[in-house]
């Protein structure tokens, strides 16, 4: 009885105000769903049973606790033959964790346009066919142990955004990613954060990029990397988190010479050892906005500052986060003044600086920026903990100063 | 419609029931379908917009209105003293209005913005039905999209049992 009557009401079932809509239309209002909602479309009526397995493509994002579970994953993927445009999963636990390389196997010829991985930690060893998803746009991959390349990869052709932290690349994974990266020509932004490629000599990789606008670089040791030059660049991090051997941190600024935006953060000595910048190979014609977490407590250090400044002829924007810890040489007035040369910050037109101690040196840097800044605008001053100097003593120093711009503004924030 | 003031053209959109709309090229390029038309030299007196009615077509030129870029030649309100940040939380909350309609209105306002390819109506209507779906139990989603549920009892059950997960 059943069948018989199914059949006869199957052929047209019942249509309601979306179904009745053109197909396409249908389909682009229903990818908006979330995969949930789409599954749970199935059980309206007949015409919806199969509805969302039409759908031209799924976004399985948010897998893991609180997201979609493991086993809808599986269940998805059996049942629905259409693209998976993304696929991303946070907080795996480890059951989950030992499917992910079958997912992968499986999205892998659906026409992924980005993957984002976090592992659960201790890092789990990545499934290879990530590197043959060739329709990524966007590959994110987090606290996971990077496989060798494939024999079979032939690069990212359509790859703009490569983020990968705390990943660990097999022995000389440095070959490898330099391969990664020179075989993905439309690399638009590039973050390494944290990422371990085992080379205990260091022969020099590069990173290369005709089409790079954004490249961060966070990590605690050298990992020989050198920057081919790169002449989109816009935005610069660089972060060397105490990095001690540091062998060619010029040659590594001379690779972003063509940068807008540039952020250093502990990039002075010792972390640069043998390198105290005192000449750099370029100048960053470029530059407008310019971040530093540095200090004024050691010769080399503040040596390094000017050097910057003095090689940014067009910078407008100077933030300084000020790391200090009270145990300075002196370095006066005099000794800061000889350092800054003529025409020096001639378009300086916003200086910010953070957790200022009002050490004497600090003071001797802020009265050598107001007497020399001649475009300045606003300088802003925000006390550190533990300065020097109470808040009232600090303004009343600061307003003294003599000021080669007739509209520099003080903003003041003491604590 | 109010002939507006000399120096902008002026284009006349017909509904099917044969009203006619005098609106801004403008405004009515906000369309890239009549943008197209236009383009082409294919609407020299006056284009007949087929299937959209003129009660419909009107709360469509209502949007177009709203949403034609201000700055420029075409400015109909200055722009220049409101942030952008602002007019575009100003142009949130007209939307969220705008869209008070009921549901008959809702798809055929789908309708016409698919077939005039208005990409801000087509977002702003499908992602408030898609809130309905989301947010409804699937009664009443049936009820709101006038589905009769044609499934058996037992049918309906295999079915959640299929994809329990998303049931729970």
């Amino acid at each position: 009885m059943a069948p018989s009557r199914r059949r006869a009401r199957s052929s047209e079932p019942a249509a309601d105000l979306l179904t009745s809509l053109p197909p396409l239309l249908l389909d682009s209002i229903l990818t908006r769903l979330d995969l949930r909602d789409a599954v749970r479309t199935s059980a309206l009526s007949r015409a919806w049973r199969r509805r969302w397995v039409d759908l031209p493509c799924l976004s399985l994002s948010r897998i893991g606790r609180g997201g979609i579970p493991a086993v809808a994953v599986d269940s998805v993927l059996l049942r629905y033959p259409g693209n998976i445009s993304n696929f991303s999963i946070h907080s795996l636990d480890t059951h989950s964790a030992r499917r992910v390389d079958d997912w992968l196997i499986a999205v892998r010829n659906r026409g992924v346009k980005s993957i984002d991985l976090k592992g659960p930690a201790p890092a789990f060893a990545l499934h290879s066919s990530v590197f043959l998803c060739t329709s990524l746009v966007c590959l994110k991959l987090h606290l996971c142990l990077i496989p060798p390349l494939p024999v079979e990869f032939t690069g990212f052709p359509v790859l703009k955004q490569l983020e990968l932290s705390g990943v660990t690349f097999p022995p000389n994974g440095q070959i490898q990613l330099e391969a990664i990266i020179k075989a993905s020509p439309l690399l638009d932004t590039l973050s390494l954060i944290y990422v371990d490629t085992y080379s205990e000599a260091f022969p020099g990789w590069v990173i290369w990029g005709a089409n790079l606008r954004r490249l961060t670089i966070v990590s605690k040791d050298n990992h020989g990397w050198q920057v081919a030059e790169l002449p989109n660049l816009h935005e610069a991090t660089i972060n060397l988190q105490s990095c001690e051997n540091f062998s060619d941190f010029g040659g590594l600024l001379a690779g972003l010479a063509q940068v807008r935006k540039l952020v250093l953060n502990k990039c002075y000595p010792p972390f640069t050892e043998g390198h105290i910048l005192e000449t750099l190979p370029c100048t960053f014609d470029n530059l407008k906005s310019l971040t530093l977490w540095t200090h004024f407590e050691e010769t080399p250090t503040i040596l390094s500052t000017f050097c910057l400044l003095r090689n940014a002829p067009n910078l407008e924007e100077l933030d300084i986060v000020i790391e200090g810890f009270l145990d300075e040489e002196e370095a006066d007035g005099e000794f800061q003044n000889a350092q800054w040369t003529d025409g020096m910050c001639p378009n300086l037109q916003v200086v910010r600086l953070k957790g200022v101690l009002c050490s004497s040196n600090e003071m001797c840097f802020i009265q050598l920026l107001l007497s020399k800044a001649t475009v300045l605008r606003t300088m802003s001053i925000n006390l550190g903990y533990g300065s020097l100097k109470s808040s009232e003593d600090a303004l009343r120093e600061l307003i003294t100063y003599r000021r080669a711009s007739p509209h520099a503004q003080i903003f003041f924030d003491g604590k | 419609m109010a002939t507006r003031e000399a120096g902008k053209k002026m284009i006349m959109l017909k509904s099917p029931d044969g009203m006619e709309f005098e609106v801004e090229e403008a405004v009515a390029m906000e369309s890239q379908t009549i943008r197209k038309m236009i383009e082409d030299d294919c609407a020299d007196t006056a284009i007949l917009i087929p299937n959209i009615n003129s009660k419909i077509l009107s709360r469509v030129i209502e949007y177009c209105n709203k949403h034609v870029p201000t700055t420029g030649a075409t400015g109909a309100a200055a722009s220049d003293t409101v942030a952008p940040a602002a007019l575009a939380e100003d142009l949130k909350i007209w939307d969220a209005e705008f869209i008070k309609v009921n549901r008959a209105t809702r798809f055929n306002l789908i309708q016409a913005a698919s077939y005039l390819n208005i990409k801000g109506l087509l977002d702003l209507t499908s992602q408030t039905t898609i809130d309905t779906i989301s947010d409804n139990s699937l009664e009443e989603i049936r009820s709101f999209l006038s589905t009769k549920n044609d499934y058996l009892p037992e049918e309906e059950q295999t079915i959640r049992r299929e994809n329990q997960w998303a049931f729970q």
